[in-house]
């Protein structure tokens, strides 16, 4: 490609349901290599830990425990307390508690919406406020469960990103889980460009982004919707309803420093509906959504 | 805690970089990380001994092909006539035509469901005033509305189309030991047309024993799908979002073979292709699941990239011991779309009697997937840019064992044929799936037999 | 490789001089051996494998892939 022998390596796997990438600027091949390893044993790491399909995961001894306190490691405690702080932080629309609504709400192709009694009824196993945390232990009432996935994948990317980071600190990389990405540092050679659904591929960018670093994360509902009698009911369920958000955007991009932060200012737009666009403005973050 | 607009931006920078910054320690290393024989003139022991095509001599050549997939999926017949002029200056001119009829279910893309699934066709604008969607007998392709029973792989069971195709060529030496060969072909189908023209210089060296040659095939299709072209990543069902697309097709090979004894022969050719346009497959779907349940809830439309563009490097080698011959090839592929795929081929020719032979074979092919091939997407993910569940994007083997046969029947009369019994595998289910996923059967590649019946004559 | 090969063929012992030619000419020994069976069969993984070609033009001419 140029003089230097610099290129961009990419070591592909799956997991954590996505197809995921590790792209390497280098003139080493094998550190390429190496740097993907680093990157895909961390992801593996945590979607070995935080998986809720797994009955020994930490995840599931929390929702199992019926009443019972758990006590959960520091990572794990760290990313309770995030969620916590992000839940008050986002008055009550962000709730790792909100997955047992699924029960009711099911997205299976029968096109059937609850009816409100069901809602009700599973609503008292939703929210954060019932849950009693006390750093380090958790206490679930029984029936009520959590799931971490709302911010595990980009919990992932940046743990990569670092772990690579860690490895070789000088060398640029790119860590994307499933369009979720961060970068360990910029390009020597131009910068990194990123494809972005959000944005309109027939203007002159081509849809391409160009960032000299940091992470971008995007959440997505797309064309996703329940239709019932006329009336579309999104994907995004609101916990603190029991039902789905009205009018949100097909997809929200936003970059920021980790890709954390952005993967949950990108889901707290989501959430936010028809007013996603207004909540990012005020935010004065640079996004991108598709409506 | 109350917090002012604009600082939740702010906020969870702190945050997100307080959990992220003390815990570096969780980083796990990764560990490592047969002599020339005499040849007196002598009567050829098998008739597959005799010498190949004299010039002077005109060869009609038909064949007719009986397909069959197993599960009652695509069956084909397949029949093809062709004439060959070998002229006594050492041209030829040939010309061919072959019709096919394909009838059956071929896999729609959607993954297993445990509910009745429905399909549709994107729709048009503007329908016929009859409201008939298929008004020829022929119709397409591809098919209307129809439903899926829970735990079957969807499929398009009206499936069904019919080609017609003719094909000329040419072959001219131009100079001693230089030979100029040029063709085109005309393929048709009711959704489907194909145009194509070629052209290859070869050229003998070193006492006929080395030949190379350089071809150039250029190919320029029409997809008319009959339900329109489909919104790509679209909705099932959705307006269709225009009535056809093009595709053209640039190839270029070369080739080398050797005679490394009188008894061996090797070829080794390098090809590379350059396509542009439609690649999308307009009747393949792809389904949304939920993350939760593992049930499918909606099917997209498909989408491939504009361009694809393919490598690959073929050996053969031909290996005669007495009257048996050793027919052993490898083929190395890999192409834009993150395919790569090895190939290996053997079969040995059996002389039996006097005038019939046997030629038992085997076949091996790998591929893994391409980078946009997903067997399905979550409803809660972004969309991506490109997305195909086509299980011939997917990773997967094939295993073919085959027996040829022919025999010559009277002095200007040869038959022959073959019968093949093909089979696909790969990954059948993912335990790391969620919910249903997990036990959802994800494999739709395909079994097959196929039978060949053929006539050769020659007049001088 | 090219090249090497090129250079192997002007060497003395390799290939066979025209009177032992009676192996090679043979139709058992032809590289395309019963074309209408090679081109059913090339139909065929055209339509079911996504690599194609290589013994010729990797073309499809049909709507199956």
């Amino acid at each position: 490609m140029t003089d230097t022998g610099l290129q961009v390596h990419s070591h592909s796997f799956s997991a954590m349901a996505s197809p995921c990438e590790i792209k390497v600027e280098t003139d080493d091949p094998a550190l390429a290599v190496r740097l993907g390893a680093i990157g895909e044993v961390e992801a593996r790491r945590i979607e070995e830990k935080y998986t809720r399909y797994k009955p020994t995961g930490i995840v599931s001894r929390i929702n199992s425990a019926q009443g019972e306190p758990v006590e959960v490691d520091a990572e794990t405690a760290g990313l309770i307390a995030y969620a916590a702080q992000v839940h008050e932080l986002s008055e009550g629309r962000f709730d790792i508690t909100s997955g047992v609504l699924r029960r009711v709400w099911k997205f299976d192709g029968s096109a059937n919406v609850p009816s409100r009694a069901l809602v009700q009824k599973v609503l008292p196993l939703v929210g954060w406020s019932k849950v009693r945390w006390d750093n380090p232990v958790i206490t679930l009432p029984a029936g009520m469960e959590i799931d971490l996935g709302g911010i595990c994948k980009e919990y992932a990317v940046d743990r990569a990103a670092m772990a690579v980071r860690q490895a070789a600190p000088d060398v640029p990389a790119m860590v994307n889980f499933g369009g979720d990405l961060a970068t360990t540092a910029p390009k020597r050679e131009g910068r990194w460009r990123i494809a972005i659904e959000s944005l309109d591929p027939t203007k002159d960018t081509g849809g391409v982004l160009h960032i000299a670093g940091g992470a971008i994360a995007t959440s997505g509902d797309a064309r996703r919707f329940l239709l019932k009698k006329g009336r579309r009911y999104s994907h995004i369920l609101d916990p603190r309803t029991g039902y789905p958000v009205e009018h949100p955007p097909r997809s929200v991009t936003v970059a920021a420093k980790t890709c954390l932060q952005a993967g949950t200012l990108s889901t707290l737009a989501m959430l936010r509906g028809r007013e996603a666009e207004t909540f990012l403005k005020s935010e004065g973050v640079q996004s991108w959504v598709h409506w | 805690m109350q917090l002012t607009e604009g600082k939740v931006a702010a906020a969870l920078s702190l945050l997100a970089a307080g959990l992220l910054a003390p815990m570096a320690g969780h980083a796990q290393e990764a560990s490592g990380g047969t002599d020339a024989g005499v040849s007196a003139p002598q009567r050829a022991p098998n008739a597959y001994d005799e010498t190949a095509s004299e010039p002077g001599t005109l060869v009609a050549d038909s064949a007719v092909l009986f397909y069959q997939e197993d599960d009652d999926r695509v069956r084909a017949i397949e029949a093809e006539a062709g004439l060959t002029w070998n002229r006594s200056n050492g041209s030829t001119f040939s010309i061919k035509g072959t019709f096919d009829a394909l009838t059956g279910a071929t896999p729609n893309g959607a993954i297993r469901s445990n509910s009745v699934e429905r399909f549709e066709p994107p729709q048009q604008r503007a329908k016929a005033a009859d409201g008939e969607l298929c008004p020829i007998d022929g119709c397409t392709s591809s098919s209307g509305t129809y439903t899926i029973e829970p735990g079957k792989l969807p499929v398009d069971k009206t499936f069904h189309d019919r080609r017609y195709a003719v094909d000329v060529g040419a072959t001219v030496p131009v100079a001693e030991g230089l030979k100029l060969s040029v063709g085109g072909g005309y393929s048709h189908e009711f959704d489907f047309t194909s145009r194509s023209v070629r052209t290859t210089l070869a050229k003998e060296l070193f006492r006929k024993n080395t030949t190379v040659s350089l071809g150039f095939n250029y190919e320029y299709d029409t997809i008319r799908p009959y339900f329109g072209i489909p919104d790509a990543l679209g909705d099932m069902g959705s307006y269709s979002v225009g009535k056809s697309r093009l595709k053209k097709v640039y190839n270029v090979v070369a080739g080398f073979t050797q005679v490394l004894t009188p008894e061996w022969l090797v070829q080794l050719n390098y090809s590379y292709g350059h396509s542009t346009g439609y690649h999308t497959d307009p009747y393949k779907l792809i389904s949304l699941v939920d993350r939760s349940s593992g049930d499918p809830f909606f099917s997209l439309y498909e989408r491939r990239p504009f361009e694809r563009n393919r490598h690959s490097v073929y050996f053969g080698s031909k290996l005669a011991l007495g009257s048996f011959v050793t027919d052993a090839s490898a083929r190395w592929y890999r192409d834009s779309w993150g395919i790569k795929s090895v190939t290996f081929a053997l079969s040995e020719h059996v002389p039996i009697g006097r005038s019939f032979y046997l030629e038992p074979g085997v076949r091996w092919y790998h591929q893994t997937q391409a980078n946009f091939f997903r067997y399905f997407l979550y409803l809660d993910e972004p969309t991506p840019r490109m997305a195909s569940s086509d299980s011939r994007l997917s990773r997967f083997g094939a295993w073919t064992l085959g027996l040829r046969g022919g025999a010559k029947v009277a002095s200007n009369i040869e038959v022959y044929g073959s019968a093949e019994r093909y089979w696909q595998y790969g990954l059948h289910f993912d335990r790391t799936l969620p919910g249903n996923l997990a036990t959802t059967d994800l494999f739709s590649g395909s079994k097959s037999i196929s039978v060949v019946g053929g006539v050769r004559v020659t007049f001088r | 490789m090219l090249g090497a090969a090129l250079s192997l063929g002007g060497c003395a012992h390799m290939g066979a001089e025209p009177w032992q030619r009676d192996v090679l000419a043979r139709k058992s020994m032809q590289l395309a051996r019963e074309p209408a069976i090679l081109s059913f069969d090339e139909h065929t993984y055209f339509s079911k494998e996504a690599a194609s070609g290589g013994r010729s033009f990797d073309g499809g001419g049909c709507g199956c892939n």
